[in-house]
């Protein structure tokens, strides 16, 4: 319970108590002299009628003495005037019920007046005749007693209102820097830095700020010098400081990822004895080339922002475009190829003659490895080189793809979905526990079974999906049978599903996985994992940001995987605070690998573990490399070491 | 026979010690009080008063009431106009006692708290207002009912003697109040207490004399 509905309820108790306490004084006061007065008047009463009646006082005739009785009784308002002698005989009595018209009977039920009987005696000269007793009538006593409730209680009433308004208010204006401060205390929880700017003016609350902004600082300090130490380990491993693009070490680091994610373009140029101009013509001259070309081979690949640029070496520049057809990049190509020749023309120093340029393209599919994709690579742009110089030459020799057309593979696609051709496949990512393996998830996969019959990888199809702009579709698909199954007992760990950028990026696909999971959520207690590639992370971060939030708000896990740390550093992290990280072995292996420093590998752990982020391995082929793994501290795995994927 | 009496008198010594009334006194407290307020003599009045009562406390009612009246009645007379500068004052025992002057009230209250402490029961004893024929004057006088039908007698301090109250031609009553009830209605009056209140905070008997326990 909250501290301001603890003090609101104190408060509220103590003002009722108080408020009870004073308003129950003040009706008993009135009540005792409403009381008094009732027997004072009744007193007066009797004696003054008692030595009326002394005067004409005769125990032979009452009559008199009656008459005195009734003009008093009658006139005034009385329960009962009695007049009795010495023997306590009666010897004349009035006396009217109680009937109150404007009092409610609960009030006259409940609240008791005592009619005290003021009670004298009648004298006979120096003998005594008897004795009067009077009680005056309790009905204006009850009238009197109940309009004074009544204003007593319309008054604490209002005042009651007016102390609580002002009780909230005063609360809630000095409470107001203890959400602030519980606000800072889930953030940082939730490994947010941030920083508390407005400084309460309670002491006690003042000390709890400060303190924590000085926490907040210092954690901050240590994430942002390991993300400076871990973005220059990232230059200086991956990056190519002529160009500033990727170099070969970070290409196949990555390429495994790539490769097995989709299917696409690669493109490879590649300049002939490059060393021979810079002997020649001076490393300025190499350097004018050199940088320009890898300016204008940048910008060729603008338009796709997953593509993989990196410099193999001093003359190969490598490029591989996920999720794009050759025919869309063969005359970009062409342009660049014309670019340079211009350039080398016009060149003052005359390097025409000492430039030689070959480009080949050609299509990678799941079939490929980083090996054989270089050799046939290599193979093609030697070929280029040797027919003439500033050729860009297609390889046409692998394709395995079907020969469809766009439209035929639309209807492809959405006929494969109606006859359930679209198949779920898992493989499980597994916790090492003091020797033994506990299940985490499970990660979907989706696999199409074309009409024959054979079952092709996500990479065979999601490329044309994506590029139909139908992507989305088979999330969603994956989502409501995946949902279904755990719902039907069908699938019984907890499962991961992969998200698209197609998916993440348009809002009606997070409206309607919110609907879904708060259906599925409210029946099941199955964890869900969420996670979308690390290039989606990148470039859609607000998008990433805000279905991350809408996914943990249901207390699911999300995570981004194919993880590499960008040159940019880890300060998307920051910002979208995944639960984990899956990051392909071969990368991991590269930076857990690093024997000149280790800078590297405790930056990548510090960077992680400050933002509360797990890391999975993935891609994990043997057994040595869960021993290797293992004793970095990562004992988060996934890959066919452990368990190969397979349909559910 | 000589044996005889002696054996006798004994006895009723030790019944008389065993059956008789626990002596009053006054503690030492008050008697400096009365001393510092009122002087010398009024403590030796306070000291005659508790003697008087000691000497009547195994009395009958009559014998009480000849005691308390022939004591209270040796006080002279005086108007309240001239004692305490009001027409109306009703002084307590101990202002009587203090200043031995008193008028016809202050006598009755004297007389009635004395044989209320010597044990007479309050019920048999009433304040009556009476005009009195000889002075022409409002009067008030004690009166004692023996029976509540018996002819009363009357205790005055213009009569000294206890007279039934039938031969009293020179008394015309007027109306009789039980003693603690007419006092409550005066202290009411005063603004000593809330109308009505059993709460009596006006010290009537603030002349306190307590008698030994045994």
């Amino acid at each position: 319970m909250s501290l301001f509905k603890q003090l609101a309820i104190m408060l509220t108790l103590f003002l009722a108590i108080i408020l009870t306490s004073v308003m129950v004084l003040n009706f008993k006061t009135a009540s005792e002299f409403i009381q008094n007065q009732l027997y004072t008047d009744a007193k007066n009463t009797a004696h003054s009628l008692g030595l009326s009646l002394s005067k004409v006082a005769d125990p032979n005739d009452t009559s008199t003495m009656d008459t005195m009785i009734n003009a008093i009784f009658d006139s005034g308002y009385y329960e009962r005037i009695v007049l009795k002698d010495l023997d306590g005989k009666i010897l004349y009595e009035r006396k009217t019920d109680l009937k109150v018209h404007d009092v409610p009977q609960w009030f006259i039920d409940n609240v008791v007046i005592h009619n005290a009987n003021a009670s004298t005696d009648i004298m006979m000269g120096w003998s005594r005749f008897g004795s009067l007793e009077v009680s005056g009538h309790t009905g204006n006593a009850y009238r009197q007693l109940y309009l004074t409730f009544m204003d007593l209680l319309k008054t604490f009433v209002g005042i009651g209102a007016v102390v609580f308004g002002v009780l909230y208010l005063i609360l809630s204006v000095s409470l107001q820097s203890l959400k602030r401060i519980r606000a800072q205390a889930h953030a940082i929880i939730d490994n947010q830095f941030i920083f508390e700017d407005k400084i309460p003016f309670t002491t006690e609350f003042r000390s709890v700020t400060v303190a924590m902004n000085a926490m907040v600082a210092k954690v901050k300090d240590i994430f942002d010098r390991e993300n400076e130490t871990l973005r220059r380990y990232h230059e200086l491993l991956y990056i190519d400081s002529e160009t500033k693009l990727h170099n070969r070490r970070y290409l196949v680091a990555t390429l495994p990822d790539c490769l097995a994610l989709s299917s696409g373009t690669y493109v490879m140029f590649s300049f002939d004895d490059i060393d021979r101009l810079k002997k020649e013509h001076g490393y300025e001259q190499y350097m004018k080339v050199i940088t320009y070309f890898a300016k204008i081979f940048n910008q060729t690949f603008e338009k796709h922002p997953m593509t993989l640029i990196a410099r193999l070496n001093e003359s190969d520049f490598f490029a591989v475009v996920p999720n794009v057809e050759t025919n869309e990049i063969h005359d970009r190509l062409s342009i660049v190829m014309d670019e340079m020749q211009l350039m080398v023309k016009n060149s003052d120093e005359g390097i025409g003659d000492d430039v030689t340029l070959g480009c080949a393209i050609g299509k990678y599919g799941d079939y490929d490895n980083a090996k054989s994709l270089f050799s046939r690579a290599d193979h093609v742009v030697t070929q280029a080189k040797m027919e003439e110089n500033f050729t860009v030459k297609l390889c046409s020799e692998c394709d395995e793809g079907m020969i469809l057309g766009r439209e035929e593979w639309r209807h492809e696609l959405m006929c494969s979905l109606e006859e359930s051709r679209i198949l779920l496949a898992s493989q499980p990512v597994i916790q090492l526990y003091d020797g033994q393996q506990k299940i985490l998830h499970e990660e979907i996969f989706l696999r199409y079974k074309d009409k024959e019959g054979t079952v092709h990888n996500a990479s065979f199809f999601i490329p044309m999906a994506t590029n139909l702009g139908i992507v989305d579709v088979f999330d969603r698909y994956m989502i409501e049978k995946v949902l279904e199954r755990l719902s039907n007992g069908s699938i019984r760990t907890s499962a991961a599903l992969n998200l698209s950028a197609d998916f993440v990026k348009k809002y009606d696909n997070a409206e309607w996985l919110k609907g879904q999971l708060e259906i599925f959520h409210r029946a099941h207690k199955t964890v869900l994992w969420f996670e979308v590639s690390n290039i989606i992370a990148l470039h859609d971060l607000e998008a990433v940001r805000s279905i991350c939030m809408m996914v943990k708000s249901f207390g699911y896990q999300f995570g981004i995987d194919h993880f590499v740390l960008p040159a940019s550093g880890a300060a998307y992290l920051q910002i979208i605070r995944p639960d984990y990280v899956k990051s392909n072995s071969a990368y991991l292996k590269d930076i857990l690998g690093d024997r000149q420093s280790g800078e590297a590998r405790e930056s990548l752990m510090n960077v992680v573990t400050s933002l509360g982020i797990s890391m999975i391995a993935i891609a994990v082929e043997d057994s040595e490399e869960i021993v290797h793994f293992s004793e970095h501290g990562i004992d988060r795995l996934q890959g066919s070491a452990i368990a190969p994927v397979s349909l559910l | 026979m000589k044996k005889t009496h002696t054996i006798f008198f004994l006895l009723a010594a030790v019944a008389a010690t065993l059956f008789s009334s626990p002596e009053f006194f006054i503690a030492k407290i008050f008697i400096d009080k009365i001393e510092k307020e009122y002087g010398v003599f009024a403590k030796r009045r306070a000291f005659a008063l508790v003697q008087m009562m000691n000497e009547a406390r195994d009395l009958d009612d009559m014998g009480k009431m000849e005691k308390v009246n022939d004591f209270f009645n040796q006080t002279p007379y005086s108007p309240d106009k001239v004692t305490w500068g009001v027409s109306d004052y009703w002084a307590t025992r101990l202002e009587f006692i203090g200043r031995d002057k008193a008028d016809c009230e202050d006598y009755v209250i004297a007389k009635y708290f004395t044989l209320k402490e010597l044990g007479v029961p309050t019920s048999k004893l009433y304040m009556t207002y009476a005009k009195s024929l000889r002075y022409k004057t409002a009067h008030m006088v004690l009166t004692y009912y023996e029976t509540p039908k018996s002819v009363p007698l009357v205790m005055d301090n213009y009569n000294y003697k206890i007279l039934p109250a039938s031969v009293r031609d020179d008394l015309v009553p007027i109306y009789s109040f039980k003693g603690d009830e007419l006092f409550n209605a005066k202290q009411a009056q005063i603004g000593k207490m809330v109308p009505a209140a059993a709460r009596q905070t006006r010290p009537w008997d603030e002349l306190i004399i307590t008698q030994k326990k045994d």
